[in-house]
């Protein structure tokens, strides 16, 4: 935990940082001293002080923990936590990801049935269903949102290259 | 409750929905990995094409159900269906293991049930009257209210004040997004025209509770254990619920109560209601030493605080505007896109509201027991679901149902944006409830502070001049400074328990 709290620190006082930064270039209101930049400055500066309060707390404990001995039972959390299996975890991760951000990329020039098909296949393969078993789940499902959301609901579901075939 | 909302409640279109919901909560809340929050989530798009009635009874249906199936995953696989079942899942696994999974589910149902139908004759008593002493309440009182809201959010969180505080703070930043109230000047929006109105909040809590339960999953990818065998029959197991519930009655009782009126916190809800009464129940108890071992009494308590917690939710919700919890929080935000302010002045304006939401819970409660009883008998195969299936369905329809309320892609992009950003913060430990309440409190805070700065002339002062703002900012302020003497208690704790790790050099 400790490793990923420093990391977690670090990131949440760049945050702040950053959203503090743009947001002092808000212009102010006539007349008052508070602006549009007031929420953002706090909610940055809270970041930023929750950051800072992480990386110290973190750090205090790293050190009492070094200094007791407690090697050992990091060593034996790194063993635990095996390589392999870590790496096979961020690469599914990363994997659905890159499925939901090709789905936003694709969904207007595709349209959506093609684009939910593929994204669908591909994350039930994700999953780890076998092809066909994964088209069988695909096909129905997709045409069922259609019938749920683009008859019934009326959503304008886009159709893409398929535009020639809407109905 | 006036004739006419009961004949609307009771229409065949009104129930077919109450029956409908149900189902569907208490099938989502049965299956692992997928929370009552996350079922609110992915119905929210429908409800978005509802009229705002037979919207507030779908979600009062669903999540009363979702609580309570949560606990059948508990009980056959050792995995609370949702978080609200957490805390009693040892004793229900094990009570399961010996095979008596049906009655402990049947006492668990029940009471759910009783504690859902205490919690609405409070919610309908004790509403009204704080109503009416919040109709005068102005733009200070209401700054005030929120921003306390805000801090009960921390204040009843399970993880450790920082991350609190930050997740209170990442709710705020998202909330900041969009046209700012005051001058109109565009924030963080990067020239991206779809995010002036702010970030949309349908798409931000599919991607909060939904996109960030797939993304967990998936990292996850781990087999369930099979479930285990139901042995009891139906008859034997209702004689013996109904056993244990008479012996248990004062439980439940007390439970109900106190699960309500933990629910009616802002930030605390039927998770926190459950951990609270259970251990309450074990204080109390003649059987401490049982608890976690198998003991029913635990059950009870936990069962019926978690199901009261939901309508006591409701109360700061319906009396200020202030969501109890995350699935208040998502309803508020439904109540404003259908143009309805929930607020003390709902009671008078939209009595209709009001009446229908006591009568939708209260014929929810009694709805899930015949379908509950139904699930309970198909549980070990519901629970048998595999993921692999399951999750590409919810992908699917928390990407179209996102996109259905925008109808553009930028609400695909914030799914996918905040779902990351869900994941991580639950997977370092970020608890999500304050980020939420942040998201939907932050305008309100924004919006009622610059009027009135606005008001008052930038005098800091008129923030405590009237007698209600003065109470409530002054109890703001007690939640403050009881947070930061809880935040260096934590610090001092963490070092104890570190130095007495340290080997010791005695003899």
């Amino acid at each position: 935990m400790a490793r990923t709290d420093l990391w977690s620190g670090l990131l949440l006082m760049l945050s702040g940082a950053l959203i503090f930064w743009r947001a002092s270039t808000f212009p102010s209101m006539a007349g008052l001293p508070y602006g549009p930049d007031l929420f953002p400055s706090i909610a940055a500066g809270g970041l930023m002080i929750c950051g800072v309060l992480l990386l110290i707390s973190t750090l205090l404990t790293r050190q009492r923990a070094a200094e007791a001995g407690n090697a050992n039972s990091n060593r034996d959390d790194r063993l635990s936590q095996r390589p392999s299996g870590i790496r096979r975890a961020s690469l599914r991760l990363m994997a659905l990801i890159l499925i939901v951000a090709g789905f936003g990329l694709a969904l207007d020039p595709l349209g959506f049935h093609l684009t939910s098909l593929l994204a669908i296949t591909a994350t039930a393969l994700l999953f780890g269903l076998n092809a066909l078993r994964a088209l069988c789940l695909s096909v129905p499902l997709t045409f069922g949102v259609h019938l749920l959301f683009y008859s019934l609901m009326n959503v304008p579901l886009p159709w893409g290259v398929l535009t020639p075939l809407a109905w | 409750m006036e004739l006419d909302t009961l004949f609307r409640l009771f229409s065949p279109q009104s129930l077919t929905l109450l029956v409908l919901c149900t189902l569907y909560g208490t099938l989502v809340g049965a299956m692992p990995g997928l929370t009552a929050t996350m079922a609110v989530a992915l119905l929210v798009p429908f409800t978005y094409f509802m009229d705002p009635l037979m919207a507030i009874s779908a979600i009062v249906a669903t999540t009363t159900t979702a609580i309570f199936a949560g606990d059948i995953p508990g009980a056959l696989l050792r995995i609370p269906g949702t978080p609200a079942s957490a805390a009693y899942v040892e004793d229900a696994y094990r009570l399961s293991s010996t095979g008596k999974s049906r009655s402990t589910l049947l006492v668990s149902l029940l009471a759910a049930s009783i504690g859902g139908l205490v919690s609405v004759v409070l919610l309908a008593l004790i509403a009204p009257q704080l109503a009416r002493v919040a109709i005068g309440f102005s733009s200070y009182e209401v700054f005030w209210l929120a921003t306390l809201g805000l801090s009960c959010a921390v204040m009843t969180s399970n993880a450790s004040v920082i991350k609190s505080f930050a997740s209170l703070f990442i709710g705020l930043f998202i909330a900041s997004i969009g046209i700012d109230v005051a001058v109109g000047h565009p924030r963080f929006t990067f020239g991206w025209y779809e995010l002036f109105d702010g970030v949309s909040f349908i798409p931000a809590i599919i991607g909060l509770f939904a996109l960030s339960e797939i993304l967990r999953a998936v990292s996850t990818g781990k087999h369930q254990p099979p479930p285990i065998e139901i042995r009891e029959t139906l008859s034997r197991a209702f004689r013996e619920a109904f056993a244990t519930l008479a012996r248990y009655r004062s439980n439940v009782a007390r439970s109900s109560v106190a699960g309500t009126l933990i629910g009616a916190l802002p930030g605390a809800g039927a998770d926190i209601a459950a951990w609270i009464c259970y251990a309450f129940s074990r204080r109390f108890s003649r059987h401490p030493d049982r608890y976690g071992k198998g003991h029913i009494e635990g059950i009870v308590d936990g069962g019926s605080a978690n199901n009261a917690a939901i309508g006591g939710a409701w109360t700061p919700a319906l009396v200020f505007g202030i969501p109890g919890d995350s699935v208040t929080a998502i309803a508020i935000g439904i109540l404003l896109l259908n143009g309805l302010s929930p607020g003390p002045r709902i009671f008078t304006d939209n009595p209709e509201i009001v009446q229908t939401l006591y009568g939708a819970f209260a014929l929810t409660n009694l709805l899930m027991i015949p379908i509950g009883i139904a699930v309970i008998v198909l549980s070990s195969k519901i629970v048998r679901i595999p993921r692999r299936v399951l999750m590409p369905i919810v992908l699917l329809f928390s990407l179209v149902g996102a996109y259905a309320i925008t109808n553009s892609v930028v609400a695909v992009w914030i799914v996918l944006v905040l779902g990351i950003l869900g994941y991580a913060m639950e997977a370092t430990g970020f608890p999500l409830a304050p980020a939420i309440l942040g998201i939907v409190l932050g305008g309100i805070v924004e919006e009622n502070f610059m009027t009135s700065m606005i008001k008052s002339q930038g005098n800091l002062f008129a923030f405590f001049e009237r007698p209600w703002a003065a109470a409530l900012g002054a109890l703001t302020l007690m939640v403050w400074i009881f947070l930061l003497g809880r935040a260096l208690y934590e610090g001092y704790k963490r070092q104890r328990a570190l130095s007495l790790n340290t080997p010791k050099r005695e003899p």
